[in-house]
């Protein structure tokens, strides 16, 4: 029997974008100053933001990947919002909504959800966060503590499962209440989306493992990796279930390995010391997975060079200087890509995110020279996946023409944390 | 706009939805209202896949977001905000029956009003940049508001529907507009005093209003709503009346279609000229907006861009599809 394919997602950018690895002014978007070199900064050219997104979620279907992530902090758009944005001009893109269950109640999040698959054909994938705590938490409203948080999120999904199919559905629980729920039709029926669970902590895996159908997690140095996969599946089979396992990851990647490190060198020759370092904001809040991306960086004094970051073969803790996010990553030539991919993989991770910078150029670059070097076959889409819908034809692209009338720009640069 | 279309397949609704959305800009609409309906589709959704096809249709979607957090409901606002270039605006049912226990809503009115003005209250506060600290009945902030260039955005055009002293309360709080049904006592202009009953309940009522009792509600533009997207409290943009309108070549013909089809109470009967009439004599009494019903959409709003809009004129009534 040959194994199953692999889920190969890419990441839309919901924070504007760099141009390059040696630069991380974001270009893109209007999340720095507009200049002459910026693109689609909105306001300032009638061109806004989404119009590139839709660039990039175009570029990551042609390039053969599944979707891509949407991720969602205090200084991004939001995922729902772009994901109905991009529907239509995508045929089997799916939209891997990041959404945290405390900001929304479940019934309504299964209305949302419902509609979002009657929009896109069943094209809607959950990325379930919990939370990372500390001043973000507060940010949007929402004291529930770390543990808290996730006892919330079980009750949560249970909701949304409870109400999917129709009702009548009755919930009494700690943090939600629902008499005579469930979908109406037409809403109900569709397929339930897949949920890629993320957190790192014991509660964030009781969860996940009672729910997840992929269990996400940053690179991490691969014993680490493995350990923790092996807790996740201790539990989870104590709840008799077998979760799947995804990894996010970046990717530096060239056509040969002298070029990829020379990428990498620039970028960290080019990144400011001073600056704000990526975990600063993650670091005041209770999130373990942040935590453990921290510790890579050992006592946080400057490495004197490039290489000082390499933590094993092609895995560069020098991440987080090239753009906002976590620190660990992939450097190294299309083969060398590939094969850490591989080693994950042998690990027993059958799905990934991939990101990098800029997300349009490198979606293509990355489906196109990385992907097809993969020992497991990427699964591929003639249609959308799961989708009960299939007489709904994908509607061809209908390029968004706004008008975007905003107020001028002001220059303040936003600190920034990224999935 | 019903998020429930009356025609096509079931499984076919975001196409018909979309082609309204697109009929009602192409017909001269300023704009569409999508109200929540638990069996038609999200209003979000569906406000956001419209906006993506047309160009400056304005969307007045439901609000609240059933359980949201204001927080969140702002935040998923100022997407649509900049993706939109701030086409955004928000209809609060506030003298509807609510969501309900179904979607987790046990409050009942006025207390699902107040926890509502809160709720915007802090939209808005999150809208126009940080730091936003909120300790209330229903909502805690700390730190919050939006950053640039998030803060940027217009906060959305708020739409009242309701006649109670709360709904009343909540449009002027927030420079919106009040939008009430046809045939419902209510007051234009100074709303306090009593002074300029609209309607009776028939349609015919309506033209006894004067624009003597008008006196602070009638804008100068063109257009209805957040032409002004820094307005804020205390910018008033008056008062709308929702109502059904069924308009053909002559009187007869429109009794006849409204007699088979039967318009709900309030309804604008009658010949393109009677209706647009009608319309101007609520613009002369200081009604700065009507919200249409009109079925089948697309067909009634070519209709309406037709043979009515060009008789309304230098009038100045704009229009938005129910």
């Amino acid at each position: 029997m040959s194994p199953e394919p692999l889920d190969v997602y890419w990441r839309l950018p919901s924070h504007g974008d760099p141009v390059s690895p040696r630069d991380s002014t974001l270009r893109r978007g209007d999340w720095t100053p507009t200049t002459p070199a910026s693109i689609a900064p909105g306001p300032d050219d009638h061109v806004s933001y989404v119009e590139h997104l839709g660039d990039i979620a175009r570029a990551a279907e042609l390039a053969g990947f599944a979707g891509a992530l949407i991720p969602s902090f205090p200084v991004t758009d939001d995922p729902w919002v772009i994901a109905s944005a991009l529907a239509r001009q995508t045929t089997t893109f799916r939209f891997m909504v990041a959404f945290q269950p405390g900001f929304l109640h479940p019934a309504h999040a299964a209305h949302l959800s419902a509609s979002l698959q009657r929009l896109t054909g069943g094209r809607l994938v959950y990325n379930v966060i919990t939370g990372g705590g500390g001043p973000d938490q507060l940010w949007w409203g929402d004291p529930v503590p770390h543990d808290e948080r996730y006892a919330r999120t079980k009750e949560f999904l249970e909701v949304l499962r409870g109400v999917w199919d129709g009702g009548p559905f009755d919930f009494d629980g700690r943090h939600y209440s629902v008499v005579g729920g469930g979908l109406a039709e037409p809403l109900r029926g569709q397929p339930f989306p897949q949920i890629w669970f993320s957190g790192s902590s014991d509660a964030a895996i009781d969860a996940a493992g009672a729910h997840a159908d992929i269990y996400l997690s940053w690179l991490e140095p691969l014993d680490a990796l493995r350990a923790k996969m092996d807790r996740v599946r201790e539990r989870a089979a104590a709840l008799g279930r077998t979760p799947r396992f995804g990894v996010r990851l970046d990717i530096l990647a060239r056509p040969t390995h002298d070029e990829a490190w020379n990428e990498a060198r620039r970028g960290f020759a080019a990144a400011d010391p001073d600056a704000p370092r990526p975990w600063a904001r993650a670091g005041q809040g209770d999130s373990v997975g942040a935590a453990r991306q921290r510790r890579l960086l050992g006592d946080g004094s400057r490495p004197g060079s490039a290489e000082d970051l390499l933590v094993a073969p092609n895995l560069w803790a020098g991440f987080h200087l090239l753009r906002p996010g976590p620190t660990l990553g992939v450097v190294g030539d299309y083969a060398a890509a590939a094969e850490r991919i591989d080693d994950l993989v042998a690990l027993g991770v059958d799905a990934f995110i991939l990101a990098g910078v800029p997300h349009l150029e490198e979606a293509l670059r990355v489906g196109e020279e990385v992907l097809p070097l993969l020992r497991r076959p990427v699964r591929t889409f003639s249609s959308p996946p799961g989708s009960t819908v299939a007489s709904t034809p994908a509607s061809p692209a209908s390029p968004a023409a706004s008008t975007p009338a905003s107020p001028a720009a002001s220059s303040s640069v936003p600190s920034l944390v990224s999935s | 706009m019903p998020t429930r279309p009356d025609r096509g397949a079931v499984d076919r609704a975001f196409d018909v939805l979309l082609q309204e959305g697109r009929a009602a800009e192409v017909a001269g609409f300023d704009g569409i209202v999508l109200p929540f309906d638990a069996a038609g589709e999200d209003p979000l959704v569906a406000a956001t896949a419209i906006a993506a096809a047309t160009r400056r249709l304005r969307i007045v979607a439901a609000w609240p977001i059933p359980g949201a957090t204001p927080v969140y409901a702002a935040k998923l606002a100022v997407t649509f905000q900049r993706f939109s270039g701030g086409r955004l605006g928000w209809w609060i049912d506030s003298d509807g029956p609510g969501v309900g226990a179904a979607y987790g809503d046990r409050l009942v009115r006025p207390q699902r009003q107040g926890r509502d003005a809160e709720l915007l209250d802090v939209a808005r506060q999150v809208f126009a940049g940080g730091p936003v600290d909120v300790t209330g009945r229903h909502a805690t902030v700390a730190g919050g508001g939006f950053a640039d260039p998030l803060s940027r955005a217009p906060f959305p055009e708020v739409w009242v529907s309701g006649t109670s002293p709360a709904a009343r309360e909540l449009a002027a709080q927030h420079g919106g507009r009040l939008v009430v049904p046809a045939g419902t006592g209510v007051t234009t202009g100074n709303r306090s005093d009593g002074a300029g009953e609209i309607g009776a309940g028939t349609v015919g009522t309506l033209a006894a209003v004067t624009s003597a009792a008008v006196t602070s509600a009638v804008e100068t533009g063109g257009a209805i709503g957040g032409t002004d997207p820094g307005a804020g409290a205390g910018a008033d943009a008056g008062i709308a009346v929702e109502l059904a309108v069924v308009a053909r070549e002559t009187a007869a013909e429109a009794e006849d279609v409204a007699a088979a089809h039967e318009p709900p109470a309030g309804a604008l009967v009658g010949s393109y000229d009677d209706v647009a009439d009608r319309l101007a004599d609520l613009r002369a009494a200081g009604v700065t907006g009507v919200v249409l019903g009109l079925t089948p959409v697309l067909e009634e709003a070519y209709r309406f861009g037709h043979f009515v809009r060009p008789l309304l004129g230098t009038r100045e009534v704009a229009t938005r599809v129910a």
